[in-house]
This record gives structure tokens, C-alpha cells and sequence, in this order.
């Protein structure tokens, strides 16, 4: 113990090292987690969110974006999710949509288009549009409004404050006209949202389609999206009908794919730096047996046995070690919590692109984690301690005290 | 100051474990930082490849009468002197083929339900020349047996859906140049299986032989696609596309060219942003290294305060040592550098010429086929950088304690253990 | 489809009564059948309370309208069923128009959107705006007889003469007495059987048979047919011009 104080600056700075390679670390994995966990909110977050709750019917002919298969109570589905404790703590976002084929037309131009019906102030943090918007225009704010999309508005020679005439077949077959007033235009820089897509209030399509209350399906984002199929199946469980289908955004579309993908190189990028964390953390500890070759030299003239210097040599190394690793991992924990509540926004680094995702980040918190970073570092400390320790315990006494 | 060069020097030499060391974690953090960053462009390039392999080729030629109208494929307005067109292409060293395509509204079905999607008619030898459509096939490509040319190439979710397989009959439905109905058998020699979920799921391919007559084309081209040589980076790549796409409008101010660039700012920009994160975690890698050379270094300069009081009584001004550290700072980094470089060269050199064949990353469900090779592409503005930030961080590492311990009187620095 | 020719060929077709099937069918040739069947069909104005049902496998949809037309340039149809009452649609030439009494507002629907079936129905835009010449686009053989609903019918066969026709072959057994189609067979280019089409009810209307009810499948999606029927069929009777105009779409 004397000895680790006897050259406090060195200790020190040794147990500084493996605390901020550990810090460092594991700071990374709550970033990883944050970005896995915002990249898949955004792929998701447009058509199918973590969880999709639809009619069975719906989901077989889903690209057609049919009107005629609707949730009749959604309102219903929503309360029973939400007074449910095992699911109601591990939903984020609920909400209803409906996506529908329309005409429209202007002076005579005709162009066929996608509306997206939500609660407005629901998709300000879903679908983002609002963060698109033209200078000159601005978000949904009232009913029988709508934004376009910058392509929509050039196709059909439109501009803010015009009317925009919307057909469409409703629920019940028939052919309904609504007239919308643009209040914004949007443009994300993706052509087939610029060019095709339109957000409305999912009041007036609701009216607009006749359908009776009805929606085409219940959005769900999760807290921790990797429980999707496991809340899925259990939402399903609770609802017991067979008409409905409760789907997990891994089983829809081809973004799940993709999305592993990313994933699988995020993990191999992770273990690149660990490794090097570990590597960093390799170094130190050698150095730290090194620098004192005099001291092994003054011990062993003193008469320890090799043994007990041996012994010695790495305690202190382990020791160093699990402090350090234990510091840093704490650090690094107390970290992710606080960044995990405040997130942060990386949107700034970002200003050229107007692509309605989300950039703020939140870090993952994950208690597993961070033990085993804190485990791996004692570990490494104490294994990396042993052939130096070793080499030290052989030294001849005179040799050792002659090096520098 | 040549003898701190060699004082300096030869400390190094000395204690060379420790510059081993402190050389050893720049090398791991460098080295890395370089492989990384190259691969990162090489998952960029691969994205876009699959974009210009499978879709938009490297530049889209339309006529400016069929551009104005895109939205409805219209059978008209096609590209009036196609021979021409190639003929001037062809004759630019960057343009390596060129070839016809035509496409069309129509439905597909089994007879029982129909699906819309849009018709492709292609010139299946000059095609393969410019689209890699062959290597995303299960099942066929065209084959030049007479007699049938009712052949077709399906998308692979499209057939899923309909419940077809290769070598089932599909039933195109489409309305002629003439705006007369038809429908027919086709046959499916292949299904499409790309990274591009609209090819999948709503394209079909055709000959021009069975266009001609299914659809009256009467050899209506509506569009040109182009290949262009290949270029070692994503930037150069697409600076070809914009210049031949601007040279073929000055050439042929009719025509419509659009370069890759034109056609797909969407996946250019959320490349950009992935890549965005992708250097954060850069970042981290490097913070990691610089905290390693820094410990390291900062021990060994600790360790030999007590050189400082002996070279302070032998006369030595407290400026000369500092810069004799950081040159010995300088020195370890030089050497750092050298073998991080070498390191990501190296790495760089397996993945840029070796590569990763994706075809390992194999079904990751659902039976999506990867194919290609992950390459790694040079970056010297990333080596530089690295290389630099080593060095940076090796001198400064060296300068602080330097300072600190330069300005001990000869006697507190001796005593010091 | 039925036949509308602007110019009523009152020929030697009106020598041909209802009730004289005796006419000796022997020496009949294709135009001339075309003729007495466009005689049949074709009409000044009409006005009628039409039913359009949809049927889509196991659903139906139904549309019921009041409709009005002159000749074939000019047509007015207003909705009655519940869920589109007061819609009206207005065709004049080649451009259509839709009102909404929801909004109280007109949209035109033109170009190729009119290629799209109207409202899911197997009758697309372009079948019930544009008619196809069948006299100026086809060649007309008679190539037999056969029997359809009990009754005797000549076959005929129209093959396209020009490109731009709607469809390259067209079968039709027309009824031997009465001169109507009571069954329409539409091919594409390559021989396969597009659409068919099948006079369910025939009304005679003073001197004249006018197909009431007909069918028309579509064979490439199975479970898919229209049916229309008209009822209260009025033929000739004075209408006014002035119905055929936006301004009037919006009262």
C-alpha cells in the first residue's frame, strides 16, 4: 500500500488513465445506443413507428393505402394500452394516422398525391415537417390547414394562402372534395416527400373520409425500441381481436434490414475502440511496472523473496486498476444518466440538411454495461500487472537499481 | 541547438521501451483512425453504387419534351437520334457503355389480382453493359432463343406477392404507344433482388423485341443511361457524372441529361449525416489514443525529473530542456506517426484491394441478397490529419510537465523522486 | 360498349321494325348489322335514372344517378345515392368536370387521369367519355351464327384497321331480331380476352330496342364487374343546351 502512495503522481496518473479510457468507453456505448436508437425512430417513425397497430385487412393491402379498412375505435385501443401498467410505462408516443391516395387539382393541373393525417402537435416530434418549412409559411395550426410539399406546390402552381383541392374516394366509396388552405410549403431535399406528400389535421380527414371516428392504424413508439415484438405480442395479447394486427416495425418494410445492418457495423466499430481502450489501459500498466525497476531493485537488496515481490507488483497493478476502472465507470455511468435525461442535439452540426429526422441524441443508460466495462478493466489491469510483475520479481537486484 | 537535437535523440534511444510504448498506442490509434475513415467512404460509395448500378447509371439522358411530362410515362417524346447521342458519348474517354430504355405504366397479374407497377424495356445485350441487373438475379437473365421474346425480369417482392415464381407466367396489362389496350403472357426468367425496395416490389424488365410489338413501340427510346469509368473516390465519381451530363446539354441542347447528383440529393444528404456520426465516434477513437500518449509521456517526463537537475547543474537553461522534451516529444511522435500510418496503410490496402465481399454478411433475413465488396477508399486530407493530431499531442504532451520541472532549481529537481 | 354515333344513320335499318325478325337474315353483312344496331342506340339526347354497381369480390358498391346527355359530347349526371348525393359530374367533349355540393366547388379532371377506372368500376374514364368509330376504325366480317340467352345471334368480328383503337378485336352476337349486342367480347393486341361485356335487359322504346342493363367484366382480375341499368329511359325529348355549362353545375 506505502509504495502506491510513496509515488503518488504516478499512481495517480496511472489510475487517471484507466479511468478515462474507461470513462471514454462507456460514454461511447450510451452514444452508440442513442444513435441505434434515433436511427431507427427515424426510419420508423414516418410509416410504421416501433409498434403498428392496424386491421388485419389493412396490413395485407397496406401499399394501397386503403380507406375502406379502418380501427372503428381507436380511442378505445388507446385507453386499454394506456391502463394497462405492464405496457402503458414502456410507450412513448401514441397516436393515430391515416395515409391516404388523393387527386389534386389547380387551375385545371391534376396530380396525384399521399396525405398524412395526424394530430398536428404529435407529429411535430414524428414527422418533422414543421422543421422543413419555407420561409414565408408555417406549421399547422387550426383546423382545414395544410403543408405541401415544395414539388407538390411547383407541379401545381401553388403558393401559401391558396386553397388546395383534395378528392378522394372515402370510406363508404364515395367521392369526396375538401378544400384545404396552405399554410406552409416544406421542403426536406427527398423528392418523393417534396413531390408527393401533404400533412393534414387527422380531424378533418377523419371527416373528409367519413370514417365514423375510425383511423387506419395506431402509431406506437416505444421507450426501448428492442422490445417492439415483446410489447407487440403482449398488446395483441390484451386486445384479443382477431381482426387487428399488432406489428412490430421489424416485421414490416425493408428498413428492419437495413437498419441491422448499421447495426452490426456500429458493434464491430464499438469493439475497435474498446479494444483500444483495453490497449491503452495495457500500456499504462507496463509503464507503471517499469518505471520502477530501481524500486524492485531496492526491495529485493532489502531481502524480499521474489515471491513476495511478485505479490506486490501486482496488487499494486490490480489495485490501480480497480480503482480506476471503478472511478471511471462510475463517472462514465453518472454521465449517461444525465445526458440519457438531457439529451443532446446534434442538429447544429447538421444546418444544411433540412431532412425531417430527429438529431437529438439521447444516451442509453445500461447497468449491465457498464459493470462489465468496469470488470474488463479490473481484469486487463490485472493481467497486463503479471509478466511485468514476473520480469520484476526475476530482476537481479543490482541491475534493477542500476536502470533509470 | 543541434546538441538538445542530439541530446534529445539520443534519450529517445535510450529509453526506448517507453518510446516503444507511447509509439505503440499512437500507432493502434492512428492506424485505426485511417482504416476507419476509409471504410467509412467505402460504405458511402456502396450505397451510391447500388444506386448506379441498379437505377440511375451515372447519367440519365431524357428529352426535354419527355422530361417536362416524366410523371405520366408517356410513350411519346422519346430521344429522337439515339444512335448519335451514343455515338458522341462513346467517343468520351470517361464514358465506358451506353444504352436504351424505355418505360411504361402498367399492371401485372396472375390472373386473380393485379398490381400497378412501371415497365422497363431494355436492350438486354447493351443493358448488361451498363446496369448490373445479372448479378442481382435469381434465376435468369434474357436469353436470345427465338420465338420467345415473351420474356420477362420481375421484382422479387412483386413475384412474392402474386405468388409467382421464375419460370410462371405474369400478365402485363398496358395500354400501347397508340393508346389501344393489350394484355399478355409473359414468362419470368428471373426475379430482381436489389437494395432498392421500389425495384423489388413494383419493376419489370422486357426486351425492345417484346416491346416493339406488345406495345407498339415501334423502337421508342425515352431514355439514355450511361456508364461512366470508375473512380477511386465517392467525390470524383460524382464530379464525372455532373461534367458529362453538362458536356452532353451542350452538345445536345434538346436533350434532358441529368447527373447523379440531380437525381438523388435525397441519399447524398442522409450519407452526409450519417457520416456525420460516423466522425464522432472518429473522435472518440482519438480522444482514447490521445489519452494514452499522454500518460504516457507525461510518466516518462516525471520519471526523469532528476536528469533535469543534473542537466540544470551541468548549465543548461531551463528553455533549452524544455525544448529538448519536446523535441524528444517530437521525436517518439515521428515514430508513432510513421508506424500508425504504416498501420492504416496497410489495413487500407487489404480493404481497398482485397475488400469485404458482403456476401458473408449473407441473409440477414427474409432472404436478402447482398452481393459487392465493402472497399475502403484513399483518404490522404484523413492521414494527414491524423498524423498531425499525433504529433500535436505527443509535444504537448511532453511540453507541460517539461515546463513545470524546467523551472525547478537544479537541487528541488535532483531530490525529486 | 355501346356504339354512339352522332350521325344516326336512318337507313335501310329503319325499314326493319321490332317485331320483323323475318327479315331475311341471309344476305346481311357486318356494316350493315352495325348499322341497325346503331340505330337502336343511338339517340339525340336521353335522359335516364341510372344504377352503377361495383363489384369487387365479395363487396359491391353502388352508385344511383340522374343523368342527361346530347349526343355523345355532352353529358350531365347527378348523384341520388346517400353517400354522394348532389355530386355531379358534367362532360363535355373531352374534359370532365366534378362538382361537390360539400364545397360548393368544381374540379376538372383531365389528361391521363381519365385513364384510371371511375370509382374502382371496371368502366374507365376513357370507355365512357371517348367511343370508338367502329365503322371508321374496324373492319366488320360476319363470321357465323350462335345462340345467346335462347336467342339466335349473328357473330361478328371486328378487327382494328388503325392503331389507335381502344382495343384490336371486338366479338359481338348480336341479336337477330332486335339488333342488339347481347354479348361483347374485347381482345388486345395479342388475342387475349380483355374485357366482356352483356346486355342483361332490352326495352323496347317506341320503335327501337335499347339495351336497359348491362355487364362488363374485367377477366384479367377475377371477381371484378360493373353492372349498369338504366331505368326511365327517355329518349329524344327536349334538353336544354344551357344544362351543359359549369355555371349550371354550380346552382
Amino acid at each position: 500500500m506505502r509504495n502506491i502512495w510513496r509515488n503518488r503522481r504516478r499512481s495517480l496518473l496511472a489510475m487517471l488513465s484507466v479511468a478515462l479510457a474507461s470513462l471514454l468507453c462507456l460514454v461511447l456505448q450510451g452514444l452508440l445506443g442513442g444513435f441505434q436508437e434515433s436511427l431507427v425512430k427515424n426510419f420508423t417513425k414516418n410509416e410504421t413507428g416501433h409498434i403498428r397497430v392496424t386491421t388485419k385487412d389493412f396490413a395485407d393491402r397496406a401499399e394501397l393505402l386503403p380507406v375502406d379498412a379502418m380501427i372503428h375505435h381507436p380511442d378505445q385501443i388507446e385507453s386499454a394500452i394506456r391502463t394497462s401498467p405492464a405496457i402503458a410505462d414502456k410507450v412513448r408516443i401514441m397516436t393515430e394516422r391515416i395515409s391516404f391516395g388523393v387527386l389534386l387539382e389547380n387551375k385545371g393541373l391534376n396530380k396525384t398525391a399521399v396525405a398524412l393525417a395526424g394530430d398536428p402537435k404529435t407529429e411535430e416530434s414524428l414527422l418533422y415537417l414543421q422543421r422543413s418549412i419555407l420561409p414565408g409559411g408555417h406549421y399547422i395550426d387550426g383546423p382545414s390547414q395544410t403543408i405541401i410539399g415544395a414539388g407538390l406546390a411547383e407541379d401545381l402552381k401553388l403558393s401559401v394562402g391558396d386553397a388546395l383541392k383534395v378528392v378522394s374516394e372515402a370510406s363508404d366509396g364515395s367521392l369526396q372534395l375538401k378544400k384545404f388552405r396552405i399554410v406552409g410549403i416544406f421542403r426536406t431535399g427527398v423528392t418523393t416527400l417534396d413531390g408527393k406528400i401533404f400533412q393534414v389535421p387527422l380531424g378533418d380527414a377523419k371527416t373528409f373520409l367519413r370514417t365514423e371516428g375510425g383511423s387506419q392504424s395506431i402509431i406506437i413508439m416505444l421507450d426501448d425500441y428492442h422490445e417492439a415484438a415483446r410489447v407487440a405480442a403482449l398488446i395483441s395479447a390484451l386486445l384479443e381481436d382477431p381482426t387487428l394486427a399488432v406489428t412490430p416495425w421489424t416485421e414490416i418494410g425493408d428498413y428492419a434490414r437495413l437498419i441491422q445492418i448499421e447495426t452490426k457495423i456500429f458493434n464491430a466499430l464499438d469493439l475497435i475502440v474498446m479494444f483500444l481502450g483495453a490497449f491503452i489501459i495495457t500500456n499504462i500498466m507496463t509503464m507503471v511496472v517499469l518505471e520502477r525497476r530501481k524500486e524492485i531493485g531496492i526491495l529485493k537488496s532489502m531481502g524480499f523473496a521474489r515471491g513476495e515481490v511478485l505479490v506486490l507488483f501486482l496488487w499494486e497493478g490490480v489495485f490501480l486498476g480497480i480503482w480506476g476502472s471503478l472511478i471511471g465507470g462510475g463517472l462514465g455511468f453518472l454521465l449517461n444518466v444525465i445526458l440519457h435525461f438531457r439529451g443532446v442535439d446534434f442538429s447544429s452540426y447538421f444546418t444544411s440538411l433540412e431532412f425531417p429526422v430527429d438529431n437529438i441524441i439521447y444516451w442509453t443508460v445500461d447497468a449491465p454495461v457498464a459493470a462489465g466495462i468496469v470488470i474488463l478493466g479490473c481484469v486487463i489491469s490485472g493481467v497486463v500487472s503479471i509478466i511485468p510483475s514476473l520480469r520484476a520479481a526475476r530482476m537481479n537486484a543490482v541491475d534493477a537499481i542500476k536502470s533509470i | 541547438m543541434s546538441t538538445i537535437i542530439r541530446i534529445a535523440f539520443r534519450n529517445v534511444i535510450r529509453h526506448k521501451r517507453r518510446a516503444l510504448i507511447t509509439a505503440i498506442t499512437m500507432m493502434v490509434g492512428i492506424g485505426f483512425f485511417i482504416a476507419l475513415d476509409s471504410l467509412y467512404n467505402g460504405l458511402d460509395r456502396l450505397s451510391v453504387d447500388d444506386v448506379i448500378n441498379f437505377r440511375d447509371s451515372s447519367v440519365k439522358i431524357f428529352s426535354a419534351a419527355y422530361d417536362a411530362d416524366r410523371e405520366s410515362y408517356p410513350l411519346d417524346k422519346g430521344i429522337p437520334d439515339t444512335t448519335a447521342v451514343g455515338a458522341w458519348l462513346e467517343q468520351d474517354k470517361r464514358v465506358v457503355a451506353v444504352t436504351p430504355r424505355t418505360q411504361f405504366l402498367a399492371q401485372a397479374g396472375n390472373n386473380r389480382d393485379s398490381v400497378y407497377v412501371i415497365g422497363n424495356v431494355v436492350d438486354p445485350v447493351s443493358d448488361a453493359k451498363v446496369f448490373l441487373l445479372k448479378n442481382a438475379l435469381i434465376g435468369g437473365y434474357f436469353t436470345q432463343r427465338a420465338g420467345s421474346d415473351r420474356q420477362v425480369i420481375v421484382g422479387k417482392d412483386l413475384a412474392t406477392k402474386l405468388r409467382l415464381s421464375v419460370g410462371d407466367t405474369v400478365v402485363l396489362a398496358a395500354s400501347t404507344r397508340y393508346e389501344a389496350q393489350n394484355a399478355d403472357d409473359f414468362t419470368i426468367v428471373g426475379l430482381l433482388s436489389t437494395s432498392d425496395p421500389a425495384l423489388n416490389k413494383s419493376s419489370v424488365f422486357i426486351t425492345y423485341d417484346a416491346a416493339n410489338d406488345f406495345l407498339d413501340l415501334g423502337g421508342l427510346v425515352t431514355e439514355m443511361d450511361v456508364r461512366l469509368e470508375p473512380r477511386a473516390s465517392l467525390p470524383a465519381t460524382l464530379a464525372d457524372s455532373t461534367a458529362v451530363a453538362a458536356a452532353t446539354k451542350a452538345a445536345f441542347p434538346t436533350l434532358a441529361p441529368y447527373s447523379f447528383q440531380d437525381l438523388n440529393k435525397g441519399i447524398l444528404t442522409v450519407l452526409k449525416q450519417k457520416r456525420a456520426w460516423g466522425y464522432v465516434m472518429m473522435l472518440f477513437l482519438l480522444l482514447i489514443a490521445a489519452v494514452g500518449i499522454v500518460n504516457t509521456v507525461l510518466m516518462s517526463v516525471y520519471e526523469r525529473i532528476r536528469e533535469v537537475g543534473v542537466l540544470k547543474a551541468l548549465g543548461f537553461r531551463g528553455r533549452e530542456i524544455v525544448r529538448m522534451f519536446i523535441l524528444e516529444g517530437f521525436f517518439v511522435g515521428c515514430l508513432g506517426s510513421l508506424l500508425g500510418t504504416a498501420l492504416g496503410a496497410l489495413i487500407n490496402c487489404y480493404t481497398i484491394y482485397v475488400g469485404f465481399s458482403l456476401a458473408k454478411f449473407g441473409d440477414v433475413g427474409g432472404g436478402f441478397v447482398f452481393w459487392g465488396t465493402l472497399r475502403g477508399e484513399w483518404n490522404p486530407g484523413s492521414i494527414i490529419f491524423a498524423v498531425i493530431f499525433g504529433m500535436v499531442v505527443a509535444m504537448v504532451a511532453a511540453y507541460i510537465p517539461a515546463r513545470s520541472a524546467a523551472r525547478m532549481t537544479a537541487t528541488t529537481a535532483l531530490r525529486f523522486v | 360498349m355501346k356504339t354512339r354515333t352522332p350521325r344516326a344513320i336512318f337507313t335501310a335499318a329503319l325499314l326493319c321494325t321490332a317485331g320483323a325478325g323475318t327479315c331475311c337474315a341471309a344476305g346481311l353483312s357486318g356494316d350493315e348489322i352495325l348499322k341497325r344496331m346503331d340505330a337502336n342506340t343511338s339517340y339525340r339526347t336521353i335522359e335516364y335514372d341510372g344504377t352503377l354497381a361495383i363489384y369487387s369480390g365479395d363487396t359491391v358498391r353502388t352508385k344511383e344517378m340522374k343523368a342527361t346527355a346530347m349526343g355523345t359530347s355532352k353529358a350531365l349526371a347527378e348523384f341520388t345515392n346517400p353517400e354522394d348525393k348532389g355530386t355531379k359530374f358534367l362532360k363535355i367533349d373531352k374534359n370532365l368536370w366534378i362538382y361537390f355540393p360539400s364545397e360548393q366547388d368544381t374540379v376538372k379532371i383531365s389528361g391521363h387521369m381519365l385513364k384510371e377506372g371511375m370509382m374502382g368500376s371496371d368502366v374507365s374514364y376513357q370507355d365512357a367519355l371517348e367511343s370508338d368509330d367502329l365503322f371508321k376504325k374496324y373492319a366488320v366480317t360476319v363470321s357465323g351464327e350462335d345462340t345467346v340467352d335462347g336467342r339466335p345471334c349473328y357473330v361478328l368480328t371486328l378487327d382494328a384497321t388503325v392503331k389507335d383503337v381502344q382495343y384490336e378485336t371486338r366479338k359481338m352476337w348480336v341479336d337477330e331480331e332486335r339488333f342488339v349486342a347481347l354479348k361483347q367480347e374485347m381482345h388486345a393486341k395479342s388475342g387475349k380476352l380483355l374485357k366482356v361485356s352483356r346486355v342483361l335487359e332490352v326495352q323496347q322504346i317506341g320503335d327501337r330496342f335499347f339495351p336497359v342493363r348491362e355487364e362488363i367484366s374485367d377477366q384479367l382480375k377475377q371477381g371484378s364487374r360493373t353492372q349498369f341499368l338504366m331505368a326511365d329511359v327517355r329518349l329524344d325529348v327536349p334538353v336544354s343546351e344551357s344544362m351543359f355549362s359549369l355555371r349550371n353545375l354550380g346552382r
